[in-house]
């Protein structure tokens, strides 16, 4: 069993194919950046129909978004909160997650930024 | 992936010489990130040399942003403080035990912008306030500079354990 990277996100398309960080390591297949890059791009939409699903893993659970009831225009969000912590004294460091922020921002028809937005932590 | 993140200190004139491998991170009376502190204390009354370092990323990522630098503590005992600056300006000053004038190092957060090179003494900029996504430039957090300062009534011995974090947002 794959145990889910925390903040780690995958998307769902309509023909079942499923974009996600882990399984790539999160190499992006369309240049720079990341897989999160990949599926802001809308490139895969192309290919793959209209995005289904968007999720993010955290502390061993997937939470989703049902990108159906979206509007077209809508655009997934994932903000990770990054800690380095380094030990003066000792010299030990660690990196880490606080936390993620994730789900959708679009605009409604009077032209409007709305989101919804998961606090993760 | 996401992002992966290394310390560096810079040394020498100007402190242009990254450290990448750090063997030592104390503040001691040495410009160098190898003397064992305990090699080369500070006597009460005086200064460590000032320290300059900087988060540096590497990994994967589309977006950097909201950087910040904080210390656990900036009063870590009797007759000590720490102080410490975001270096905004190229060609900081070399590293030595004159107080730096930099104010009480931030416990809560001090804001600091992102720098796209790979040299290190272009780190000593006034950067970007976001950085990504990620390609074959490196991208660093400004330098941050700090001191440890004494008066004489500091105690003999080692001081307690402090800590330096980096907090961003990333997508």
């Amino acid at each position: 069993m794959v145990v889910p990277r925390d903040s780690s996100v995958e998307a769902e398309y309509a023909d079942g194919y499923v974009h996600s960080e882990l399984e790539l390591g999160d190499v992006p297949q369309f240049g720079q950046g990341n897989v999160l890059t990949d599926i802001l791009s809308g490139k895969l939409e192309k290919e793959h129909g209209r995005m289904v699903r968007f999720s993010c893993f955290w502390k061993l659970k997937r939470h989703d978004v049902d990108w159906t009831k979206l509007p077209k225009n809508a655009r997934p969000i994932r903000f990770r909160h990054g800690v380095s912590v380094q030990d003066v004294v000792t010299g030990e460091t660690w990196s880490g997650w606080a936390g993620v922020d994730f789900g959708a921002q679009w605009n409604d028809r009077l032209g409007r930024s709305k989101k919804a937005i998961r606090e993760l932590r | 992936m996401a992002s992966t993140q290394t310390w560096s200190e810079g040394n020498g004139t100007n402190a242009g010489t990254e450290t990448t491998s750090r063997a030592e991170a104390n503040w001691k009376n040495v410009d160098d990130s190898t003397t064992a502190y305990s090699s080369s204390p500070i006597t009460a009354g005086n200064n460590s040399f000032s320290k300059y370092q900087a988060i540096k990323y590497a990994g994967t990522f589309n977006s950097l942003s909201a950087l910040t630098y904080k210390v656990s503590t900036n009063a870590p005992g009797t007759g000590l403080s720490v102080v410490a600056a975001v270096i905004t300006a190229a060609t900081p000053a070399t590293p030595t035990t004159t107080a730096t004038g930099d104010s009480a190092a931030s416990t809560t957060g001090t804001s600091a912008n992102f720098v796209h090179t790979n040299t290190w003494s272009s780190v000593f900029a006034a950067g970007s306030a976001t950085g990504g996504p990620n390609d074959a430039t490196s991208w660093y957090g400004q330098a941050y500079r700090t001191q440890l300062q004494t008066t004489g009534s500091a105690a003999p011995g080692d001081i307690t354990s402090v800590t330096i974090t980096a907090t961003w947002t990333e997508s």
